[in-house]
This record gives structure tokens, sequence and C-alpha cells, in this order.
């Protein structure tokens, strides 16, 4: 839909994409500092925004954002709508991926999480993975690797993520490859616990190509590995 | 004897600030939670596989989902000649004959307890750690059922139909 509600024409929907792959090659090495660039094109066309948005929203979904980039582009997006006069639901949007983010770490600081017991925090994702703003917490999620969060919380998110049907293999796979690569042991330890209980061949590839410099941790991914039938 | 209990054991690893030989406090309060002064144990005759697992069945049997099993064992004598007291108390578990086996440490303040996780951080060091990953964990549930030791009834509802579905099939 353009800005006067009308669905956009085929010249429109060539120009709309092309308007994308030159906002994506942009934001290929994203820099911030191009946000003016996508207020403008933005302020234009209001319908290649949404278009954007559900595009990366889609693909930080299946994991084909990284998520540095996917964190970015929500930002971007945020500027960009804010531009064109689209704030509200866009804030509220992301306000409940804020409130659900808070919510999980008020739950893992009440209670720490134990194998095998049920924890508040299964209702908080739960919940979420259940919500309209799925798309942003699935996003939020794969966000969690960039540095910014203690290795604690990623590794109790993790080992309780595994719980649930989050997201697709694709998402799953990106998350389990992200949290192996993690300097800390407890990442990589709730990686494997996540991959064991999400299993699959994809998976199982991921464990195998993984080289564990902790001799107890690799032992045990090999464990999972041939559980899983690799 | 030994004494087993379930951990996490890469949360015993200490990352920057702490260094080798310190116990990261998030350990002690995620796996050393004491309710009325008292951690709870599972006594093992030997620390043979075979005997652990029996441990970790008791443990696994008593939760409300199938995962893994990380069981650290401890010697019984040595935590006694370390002042800790042990008292045997009725197990909370379906595996009727492991309800024996439970253990108590009781009576701890701060010191002992920063002494049992002494104890803990220096067997995880000698590699007095077991675990059991998700599968076999299953799988040894399956065993404790199909050999009357468990009655499937007395499982959490989630572990009873992952059991009953595994076994089935």
């Amino acid at each position: 839909m353009n800005e006067s509600g009308v669905p956009p024409s085929r010249t429109e929907e060539t120009r709309l994409q092309s308007d994308v792959v030159a906002l994506q090659q942009v934001i290929q090495p994203l820099d911030l500092a191009s946000a003016p660039l996508f207020s403008e094109i933005g302020s234009r066309h209001a319908a290649e925004v949404e278009w954007l948005a559900r595009l990366y929203t889609g693909r930080a979904e299946v994991g084909a954002v990284d998520s540095t980039l996917a964190q970015q582009v929500g930002r971007v997006l945020m500027e960009v709508s804010l531009g064109a006069g689209e704030t509200e639901a866009r804030v509220a949007r992301n306000e409940a991926v804020d409130q659900f983010a808070d919510r999980l770490r008020w739950a893992f600081e009440s209670e720490p999480f134990e194998d095998g017991m049920d924890h508040p925090a299964d209702e908080v994702l739960e919940f979420g993975l259940r919500s309209e703003e799925r798309a942003m917490i699935l996003a939020w999620l794969a966000s969690l690797y960039d540095g910014a969060e203690s290795p604690t919380f990623i590794a109790s998110v993790l080992r309780c993520l595994g719980r649930h049907d989050a997201g697709t293999v694709e998402w799953k796979v990106r998350i389990v490859r992200m949290a192996l690569a993690h300097d800390h042991l407890e990442v990589r330890d709730a990686a494997l616990q996540a991959a064991e209980s999400w299993a699959g061949v994809e998976i199982v590839r991921v464990l195998r190509a993984h080289h564990e410099p902790v001799t107890w941790l690799a032992e045990s991914i090999d464990q999972v590995v041939s559980d899983l039938g690799g | 004897m030994f004494l087993s209990r379930s951990v996490t054991r890469s949360k015993w690893d200490p990352r920057p600030p702490l260094t080798v030989g310190q116990i990261p406090a998030d350990a002690v309060t995620a796996d050393l939670r004491t309710k009325d002064n008292t951690l709870s144990f599972w006594r093992c005759r030997t620390d043979e596989s075979s005997d652990l697992r029996q441990a970790a069945l008791a443990i696994a049997a008593a939760r409300e989902r199938v995962e893994r099993v990380e069981i650290v064992w401890l010697s019984d004598e040595e935590m006694e000649s370390d002042g800790q007291r042990l008292e045997d108390t009725d197990g909370h578990t379906p595996v009727l004959d492991l309800r024996g086996t439970h253990v108590d440490v009781v009576g701890l303040d701060h010191v002992r307890l920063g002494r049992v996780a002494e104890s803990v951080a220096s067997a995880l060091g000698n590699g007095q750690s077991l675990r059991l990953s998700r599968s076999e964990v299953l799988q040894l549930l399956i065993g404790a059922v199909r050999d009357g030791r468990v009655d499937a009834g007395r499982l959490q509802k989630r572990v009873r139909v992952e059991v009953s579905g595994a076994a089935g099939s």
C-alpha cells in the first residue's frame, strides 16, 4: 500500500523493489550514519519501509540475517518509521520486546534455572513466542550474542529456549552456531543443551563442525551427536 | 561410600575477573541451594558408573522434564572428617528402592557451605562428575519403568508422556 492507501502499481512495485535492493546495498556494510538516507527514502515511500520491515523480520526469523545487522536494521527502521510519521505501532512493538526481555531477566534473577525443572521463564518465553511480536522477539533472541548481555543470562535463555519450539530450523541452527562460537564455556554448554533438545540433521551438522577446546564438553558433544544419529 | 548431587559443571568454570582456583559465586548460589540449611545428596556404594547412574536415576525420575543429568560425587568420609553432619532421610523420588539412599548434609552455615563448595570444585577438578545426555536419561527412565522400579504413574506428566512414547516406539 502506498501513502494514499492504494496498492502499488506494477511500476511502483518495480521501483519499490529497486529501492529495497538499493537499501540492502546500503545495509550490507551497515553503518548507522546511513540513517538519514533511510529516513529520506522512508519518508518518500512508506510502503517499502513496511516491506523492508517485513523482509528483515522475516529473514531474521529464518536466521538469514546476521544478528547485529538485524538489530541495527531494527533501529534504522525505527528512525525511518519515525520520519514517516508511523510511530505508534512500531514504538509499541519495540516496547513489547523490551518488556519481554525485562520479564525474562527478572525471571532468571528471581530463580536460577535448573535442569529438568519448570522455570518461570518457560512461561515468559512461551507467551512471547505466541505473541504478535514473535518475529521481533526471535530477532532479539538472535541478537544476544553481540557481547552486550552476560554469559550467564545468555546461557539461561538458551537452556530454557531449548524446551520450546522456537523459530525455524534455520533460526535454531544459527542460534546454536553463534552460541557454540561464544567465548564462555557456559554459553557453549547451553548451546549443546538446546541443540540436544531441538535435534535434527542440520543441528547435528553444526555440532560436528564445532571444534570444542574443553575436553569434557567435546566428549559431551560427541555423545549428543551419537544420540542424535550423527 | 560416595555422595552425589546434581550440578551444572560449566557454571564452576571461573571466568575473568575470577582466576583458576576461585569458585564462582553463581555456581554456589545455583547448584548448592540449601533448604532449611540442608543440602540434598544421594549415596552411591562405589564411584563405578553403574552405581552413579542409580543416583542419576533417582534425580531424573523426580524431575518435571526429561533433560540431561550431571552429577558430582564426593567421599562421605572426607565430608564427615571435614566436619559436615550427614543425616539419612527419605528421598523424594518415584524410584522406591532408591529412596533409602538419600542423605542430607545438615546444619549448614555459610562457612560449612563454603567447604561443601570447595569439595565440589575440587571433585570437578579431579574429574569426579558424570553427565548423562538427554537420550541416556530417557533410556535410564524407560529401563526403570520396564523393570518395575518406577510406577510410570508417579512420574511428572511431561516425563511420563515422553517415557511412555519412547518406550512404545
